[in-house]
């Protein structure tokens, strides 16, 4: 089984990882993470030192209760955010499309991981890529095929569903004739996306058999 | 239905949420959004009303992947006043630049919702739809850490090598062997406040020292080992068992005020 969708875990992570295995924390617990990410091992163990601390006293924390009014501090948080999703949807206007909405899990795959992946699910590139932009209609796609997809790349079928519901989208990197980037609006039918593919004879029939 | 998450434990499983917020959240994107804004102003915690944290989160993430202002509207300020109320409560006065610090985590939290799903912080928030109290700490102690770098006065807790080594030999095992127990005992109302009065004094030592008794008492490292390949308070410190001992004797003398109230 491939394992195509799997990110380096950043210290924040690490520490998330941490924190949530035992808190506090004790010896056994840290060493068997600084093991894991035994490249951090001098930050988790200052966060462990101020995570034990900060739990002297204390078992579950209760549930937080929010204030009844809006604070300066939440004002200026929610200004931030706002300040923030501006620049992000600035910055991926000029980039990737596809940065919001549900995580793709094609996205990570270059052309080559792209090939390789068609490679074992006996299709080719352009069919792929159809199902990378979801191009194809959600409805149609046989649940025997889905469960493939989800084995062979390791990531959980319901991600692969909600990817394929979601819009179809163009790819940052497609060049287009007029100076308007076109819009996307329409998707095919599992078997017109299989028919239209250039896949062979045999391919066609074993995915349509599906 | 929920989408999935895709932060994964060390071993390649995908974090999941609890079943009954997984149940809640189903539960949730059916309601109406003036029934959400209802639900979401409820502040009694036993209600059944009440939308948890990690629901919030994720109906925060949904709207704003859909670009929906009004849900994001309701719904990002109740999150950010109760991680307020957390931080009010968890960041002292007394520290310095607290109220800076709190705006700092509480703006830097916010942005996690702006940048979600994006390069560096992706999916970030996923850790606070499965515990979003573990995964708040987490992000508030790694910000208060980093807070307190930027602001450390060069020296101030440095101990002349000189007194590192000064030989103390007054043994301090009993004190600490009581202090251990204090701290993992079933906590209680009275309890309550003898802990907060030593956390605060332990928060107080000089760094090695705070670090010595915490490796040694809070999180049980031994102070030094025979075997070389063994993680220690010493190996982890990069002194040798002697210094541990002699930091603990005088953090020891430094927390003696707390001898007679602990057990």
């Amino acid at each position: 089984m491939t394992n195509l969708n799997r990110e380096l875990p950043s210290l924040r992570d690490a520490k998330y990882h941490l924190a949530f295995r035992k808190s506090p924390p004790d010896a056994n617990t840290l060493d068997e993470v600084v093991r894991s990410f035994p490249q951090y091992a001098q930050e988790l163990t200052e966060f462990a030192i101020d995570l034990a601390l900060d739990s002297i006293g204390e078992r579950d924390e209760p549930e937080y209760v929010a204030s009844e009014e809006t604070s300066f501090a939440v004002s200026r948080a929610i200004s931030r955010f706002h300040n923030r999703l501006y620049l992000e949807k600035q910055s991926s206007e000029s980039s990737s499309p596809s940065t919001f909405g549900p995580t793709n899990p094609f996205a990570s795959m270059r052309r080559e991981e792209l090939r390789a992946f068609a490679d074992s699910i006996d299709a080719n590139l352009p069919f792929v890529m159809k199902l990378r932009d979801r191009q194809i209609e959600a409805n149609t796609i046989p649940e025997q095929f889905t469960e493939r997809l989800s084995e062979q790349m390791d990531v959980p079928i319901e991600l692969l569903v909600a990817h394929f519901q979601a819009a179809p989208e163009i790819r940052p990197t497609a060049r287009f004739k007029s100076d308007q980037k076109p819009e996307v609006n329409l998707k095919q039918t599992f078997e017109e996306a299989v028919r239209t593919s250039a896949l062979t004879a045999g391919q066609q029939q074993s995915l349509l058999d599906l | 239905m929920a989408t999935p998450l895709t932060k994964r434990y060390e071993n390649g499983d995908p974090y999941k949420r609890l079943p009954h917020i997984e149940r809640a959240i189903n539960s949730l994107q059916s309601e109406s959004p003036e029934n959400l804004t209802r639900r979401a102003s409820i502040r009694e915690t036993k209600s059944p009303d009440y939308i948890q944290s990690e629901c919030i989160v994720h109906l925060i993430r949904e709207a704003r992947w859909r670009d929906d202002e009004p849900i994001l509207t309701t719904l990002l300020p109740v999150l950010l006043r109760r991680c307020e109320s957390n931080l009010m409560s968890k960041i002292s006065k007394d520290l310095p630049r607290a109220e800076e610090i709190r705006e700092e985590i509480l703006g830097r939290f916010a942005e996690l919702f702006a940048a979600d799903g994006i390069e560096e912080s992706a999916n970030e928030l996923d850790f606070f739809e499965v515990h979003f109290n573990q995964a708040f700490k987490t992000f508030r102690i790694d910000i208060l850490r980093e807070e307190q770098r930027k602001a450390t006065v060069l020296g101030q807790s440095k101990i002349p090598a000189s007194f590192e080594e000064a030989g103390e030999t007054i043994s301090e095992d009993a004190f600490f062997v009581k202090l251990s127990k204090e701290f993992h005992a079933e906590p209680s109302q009275e309890r309550g406040f003898v802990l907060s009065e030593i956390k605060c004094a332990i928060n107080d030592l000089p760094a090695e020292e705070r670090d010595a008794v915490v490796l040694c008492c809070l999180l049980g490292y031994e102070q030094e080992s025979k075997d070389p390949t063994k993680r220690t308070a010493a190996t982890i410190c990069g002194v040798t068992g002697k210094t541990i001992y002699n930091r603990l004797a005088r953090a020891a003398r430094r927390l003696s005020q707390f001898k007679e109230l602990i057990q």
